[in-house]
């Protein structure tokens, strides 16, 4: 027999050795996995920057477990439009803990989901959030959002309104705010910058001053890395993100060519929130972590690996945090009249972008 | 079986169609003058490609040297397996230097013909080989000038251009993030259209439609597809005649700026893997993942291709594997997703659904690039030995395994080649980053550029490793004795 036979044989019967072997371990998993599943983990439910090596998980979780008998688990699901989906179309999915619940949302995740009361809190929350805290979510880091741009590639306005006469055209690299939540509070931002102060004049006014708008976009990406990208690679002088970024350029690459442009409207804020859901199985251990993420450690890790601000007022952060310019900050008060009304709003936008 | 294979293909659909429960009727959005933009997109977008895949391939014929084509052919296959973005930002980076990027209709295009043009050369290369060379020959002697010949060729083999055209129309078609982003405001797609009222809106009953509209719609197109010709002759001496070096030179010129502006920041992304020892770990997971899941592809795609040979001639299965695109990305992910929870499962067996999930989704566009064509060249014979009276088994494994074994083969690396790109899919499966594509997309989403560069080639070259394994097995001669 030849070589090549030889080893077209044993290709073949490598092959059906291997997927025999997989089918009889499936077959003996599948009655062992929900046990295993049930053992002692704790699923968490994250997103991707979260979890990854440089972000502030895999400490969090380090910690944390040296206090619990349990495993922490992290599931990365992508952002709260898809964990609500996915909880939507499979609401017996295993998750003890979700993470990342964006402030504009809520009211949207809990008509899908129902979740468990948190208990009561003695943490100290910086003044900014202290109207924007609930009973079933507890935010644990946040971050005013504006525009960000490099020194001398766009002129500085101080207004949305100043913006539409000075910046050039296709300028701005922006998130979709239909599949993106920092492209929802862009949204929201743009909303709200309208100098009328009557909610029903600025939803009358929106069409007209997307129409405006419109020209100075350079485009809408599906996610905030799709635009940060834009903007990196100096495609767009402008993009819409945290204040926060400008820690990691100034920090990480000691480039502070990385600046924020402050609005007299004020910046809204994105709230990241964590919920146990009422289908959870490891309750109290989950109750228990996001008690821990409002901890002075682990809120002092979120600021330095998450890029964040913490939720609490007593926490020491590095010099660099010092240095992010004070912002005027939005108030809540339309922020009911926008979530309610968040579909109509985005078929305006979506015909007049 | 055939019934069974169609079934298999199309339930994700239907698995999503149950988990939903409801329907909404397609034309209850704007969805008119989304599907005219994105026809008028996807048509432009082929017609581009299968004419700049001709002329590639004019290029490819005139690299005499086998080992150099074939590294050429893997070098120019690669924009059709970087993700978009990747592609998107070299070639944004490329028109800075000289003016700006055409964004709207014709940038859309632009990256669409980019991505797929070198697949095309590749198998235009292929096409031209097996059946151009007694035209080239006719034409060489009745004094036509190259470029006539060309043309003369490009038009004998209508029914393989029309072929191609339909599978990058498929793709760009179904396109997602590259009319979002370099659309401008004419960027709306079906598949944005059917992302959005999943995630967007959570009706998933109008999704569910938009995804069936979009699948009868290109079914129904693919009725334009031809049957190919039959292979005549291998005569590549004869091709020289319409080879074109400059054309080499353009392409390879092309790809060189493109991947060498995805290149971007490589050095820096290396050493900080270097100087991390849990990023070094994860890299070296997934490295693991990314090798296990190409394998588990390319062991799919050769059952499945077996299959299909097996099962050949079958007309239902031949019409249904030319027409059928699979639901999209979203559909498809949230079907196994919602049917497998990674949780508590070990990493191979969420591979393995992964995998599952990539086959459902690229057989189909691997059987238009090369099976389609393949197995119609065996018709004839196949009818003979059925006169002959010889029973399936045997036909197959006398008569088509032989002579497809190669062919099989290709398309199994190719399979895992595209797999070793995957993050869409894989992202709505698996809960961590177990494979190199899901660890580079996570560090793009977290700023980090550069150290995504390093782990995206380190992915690549893991695709084209497999790649080279398939291609070098579909080398060994298969006994075709009985």
């Amino acid at each position: 027999m030849s070589g090549k036979k030889l080893a077209l044989i044993l290709f073949f019967i490598a092959m059906v050795v291997f997927a025999a072997g997989l089918v009889y371990r499936f077959s003996q998993l599948k009655s062992q996995t929900i046990e295993r599943a049930k053992a002692a983990n704790l699923i968490v439910f994250a997103n991707s920057s979260f979890i990854d090596a440089y972000g502030p998980g895999l400490d969090l979780k380090a910690e944390f477990e040296k206090s619990c008998v349990c495993t922490v688990e992290y599931v990365d699901v992508g952002g709260s439009s898809e964990v609500i989906e996915k909880l939507r179309l499979d609401p017996s999915r295993r998750v003890d803990v979700i993470l990342g619940l964006d402030y504009l949302q809520l009211k949207r995740i809990s008509e899908v989901i129902t979740f468990q009361k948190l208990p009561a809190t003695d943490i100290p929350f910086v003044p900014e959030i202290k109207d924007r805290l609930w009973v079933q979510f507890r935010a644990y880091d946040w971050s005013p959002m504006g525009f960000i741009y490099r020194k001398g590639e766009v002129p500085v306005v101080s207004s949305l309104q100043e913006a539409l006469t000075k910046w050039p055209a296709r300028s701005v690299s922006l998130q979709d705010p239909t599949l993106s939540a920092p492209g929802l509070v862009w949204f929201y931002h743009f909303l709200m910058a309208d100098p009328a102060t009557d909610y029903a004049d600025k939803r009358k006014n929106l069409p007209a001053r997307l129409d405006n708008w419109k020209g100075l976009v350079h485009s809408y990406s599906p996610s905030w890395s799709g635009a940060y990208g834009i903007f990196r690679n100096k495609q767009a002088p402008l993009t819409y993100s945290y204040l926060t970024s400008l820690i990691y350029h100034w920090q990480q690459e000691g480039d502070r060519s990385y600046q924020f442009m402050p609005f007299a409207e004020g910046h809204p804020l994105h709230i990241e929130y964590a919920a146990v859901p009422e289908t959870c199985w490891n309750c109290n251990e989950a109750k228990r972590f996001v008690e821990f993420l409002g901890s002075a450690w682990a809120q002092k890790t979120l600021a330095e690996k998450n890029f964040m601000l913490p939720v609490r007022a007593d926490v020491v952060l590095p010099d660099v945090f010092k240095e992010l310019p004070k912002l005027k900050l939005m108030g809540t008060e339309h922020v009911e009249n926008f979530v309610n009304e968040r579909q109509t709003l985005l078929d305006i936008w979506k015909a007049h972008r | 079986m055939a019934w069974f294979l169609i079934i298999f293909f199309i339930s994700p659909a239907i698995l999503v169609l149950f988990r939903v429960g409801q329907f909404q009727s397609p034309f209850s959005v704007d969805v008119g003058a989304v599907l005219f933009q994105n026809l008028l997109q996807a048509v432009t977008s082929a017609g581009v490609s299968v004419v700049l895949g001709f002329v590639g391939a004019c290029g490819l014929l005139s690299i005499s040297k086998y080992s150099w084509r074939r590294l050429f052919e893997i070098f120019v296959m690669l924009p059709g397996v970087l993700p978009p973005l990747f592609v998107l930002l070299a070639l944004l980076n490329g028109f800075a230097l000289f003016t700006g990027f055409p964004f709207g209709f014709w940038g859309v295009v632009l990256v669409h013909a980019v991505t797929y043009t070198g697949l095309l050369s590749v198998a235009w290369r292929r096409l031209l080989e097996s059946k151009a060379a007694p035209m080239v020959e006719l034409s060489a002697i009745d004094g036509a000038r190259p470029w006539m010949t060309r043309v003369l060729v490009f038009q004998y083999l209508r029914p393989e251009a029309q072929n191609l055209f339909y599978l990058v129309f498929a793709a760009a078609f179904t396109s997602f993030s590259i009319p979002l982003i370099v659309g401008g405001h004419r960027g709306e797609t079906l598949d944005v259209l059917i992302y959005r009222a999943a995630f967007g809106q959570g009706n998933w009953g109008l999704a569910v439609s938009l995804s069936c509209l979009q699948m009868l719609l290109l079914f129904l197109l693919s009725f334009f597809a031809k049957a190919p010709s039959m292979a005549v002759a291998n005569w590549p001496r004869h091709l020289r005649l319409i080879s074109m070096p400059l054309a080499a030179s353009f392409f390879l010129t092309l790809n060189i700026l493109i991947i060498g502006f995805s290149f971007l920041g490589f050095s820096a992304g290396l050493t900080k893997i270097l100087s991390h020892t849990l990023l070094l770990q994860n890299l070296l997971l997934g490295l693991g993942g990314s090798l296990l899941q190409g394998t588990f592809v390319a062991t799919f795609v050769f059952f499945l291709s077996c299959l299909v040979v097996y099962l050949f001639p079958s007309a239902v299965l031949h019409r249904f594997l030319i027409g059928y695109v699979a639901p999209s990305t979203a559909i498809t992910g949230l079907a196994l997703g919602a049917f497998y929870d990674p949780v508590g499962w070990p990493r191979t067996y969420t591979l393995f659904i992964m995998s599952v999930g990539f086959v459902l989704l690229i057989y189909p566009a691997l059987y238009r690039l090369r099976g389609a064509a393949s197995l119609h060249m065996l018709q004839k014979q196949m009818e003979q030995a059925q006169v002959l009276g010889l029973s399936r088994w045997e036909r197959f494994r006398t008569v088509s395994l032989p002579q497809l074994w190669s062919e099989i083969l290709f398309t199994a690396g190719v399979g895992a080649f595209w797999a070793s790109g995957d993050f869409a899919l894989g992202r709505m499966i698996s809960g961590q980053d177990i494979t190199l594509a899901l660890l580079a997309q996570t560090l793009l989403g977290g700023y980090r550029y550069e150290v995504a560069t390093v782990v995206m080639w380190c992915s690549l070259l893991t695709g084209v490793f497999l790649f080279l394994i398939c291609e070098s097995m579909g080398r060994i001669k298969v006994p075709a004795c009985r």
